[in-house]
């Protein structure tokens, strides 16, 4: 009887062991290659933003160009903003309390986008530069697909 | 009779155990490899997380300041500054460090520096192995000249 006991029981305790050992081992590689994804994924928005700032800051430096130059042409305000209005042309206007607002949108990746926004002023003595910048944000736009809600058995 | 018995039970397991050991043996490097590789990956993951920040703390510092590497210099006082360029010397941990001391480093370099739009180029750099790069852009952006019009 003793015997037959012995028998066997190292092969169970082998079994539980290994099975414990290859579920840890595929746990920490699965979770270790997911985390390094996730990494590259973040490193990836990282670079885009970046790239995205990059044009935008292109965009802002020509913008800035172009008021400049009409600021020389121009003989007053109304005819610096006309002009500016007309020129610029890449992003969209809007007349707000403040001013004359112009926006433009930079795609980051997907549906995330960076925004900005300058205040277009006529310079003076006082306010020295052709804009002030107003908005630099990012947003995501959410699909409109993303949630389309089922009726569930019962539910009304 | 008896003891021929306990010879071939005793023979059995002892069988048993060997094969249990061998396939244990087998089963233990398969896996001690998948433990290494995801070992390795963590470490990998680390880097790259800490890359990532060290870079984009780098470029918003270089955005929020003037344009130029001295700003860069006082928040790493152990960096080097050459003619073009800025090397920031970071410990095991991704902090700054002395040269003596670093495993990492980062090299900021200017793309452009010419005009009102200055660039930098950020590299976190292991060695000869660059974990990470980005661009980062400063504007300064146009004033009218104290007489009015330029």
């Amino acid at each position: 009887m003793k015997n037959r006991f012995n028998f066997g029981f190292s092969s169970v305790l082998i079994s539980f062991i290994m099975i414990c050992i290859v579920t840890f081992s595929a746990l920490s590689l699965v979770t270790a290659n997911a985390d390094y994804r996730l990494s590259q994924k973040v490193a990836n928005r990282n670079s885009s933003f970046y790239a995205a700032e990059k044009e935008a800051y292109a965009e802002l430096a020509k913008t800035d160009d172009t008021l400049e130059a009409i600021y020389q042409e121009a003989s007053d305000a109304s005819e610096y903003y006309e002009a500016a209005k007309a020129s610029l042309t890449t992003g969209t206007w809007s007349s707000e309390e403040k001013g004359e607002v112009y926006t433009w949108i930079q795609p980051i990746e997907n549906n995330q986008y960076l925004e900005v926004s300058i205040l277009v002023s006529y310079p003076d003595q006082y306010t020295k530069t052709y804009y002030h910048l107003l908005t630099w944000r990012t947003y995501i736009e959410e699909d409109p697909f993303e949630e389309q809600p089922l009726n569930l058995i019962g539910s009304h | 009779m008896k003891k021929r018995y306990r010879s071939s039970g005793s023979s059995l397991f002892l069988l048993e155990i060997m094969v249990n050991i061998l396939l244990f043996s087998i089963l233990l490097c398969v896996c001690l490899q998948f433990f290494i590789k995801a070992h390795n990956l963590t470490n990998e993951t680390t880097k790259l997380e800490r890359a990532v920040s060290v870079c984009a703390n780098v470029a918003s510092l270089y955005e929020a300041g003037d344009g130029s590497l001295s700003t860069l210099d006082e928040a790493y006082p152990n960096s080097v500054i050459l003619d073009e360029r800025m090397i920031l010397f970071l410990d095991d941990n991704f902090l700054s460090c002395s040269k003596e001391n670093s495993s990492y480093s980062v090299i900021i370099s200017y793309s452009n520096a010419v005009t009102a739009l200055k660039g930098v180029h950020i590299a976190c750099v292991e060695e000869t192995n660059i974990l990470y790069e980005i661009d980062a852009m400063h504007y300064e952006q146009h004033q009218i000249s104290e007489g009015g019009r330029l």
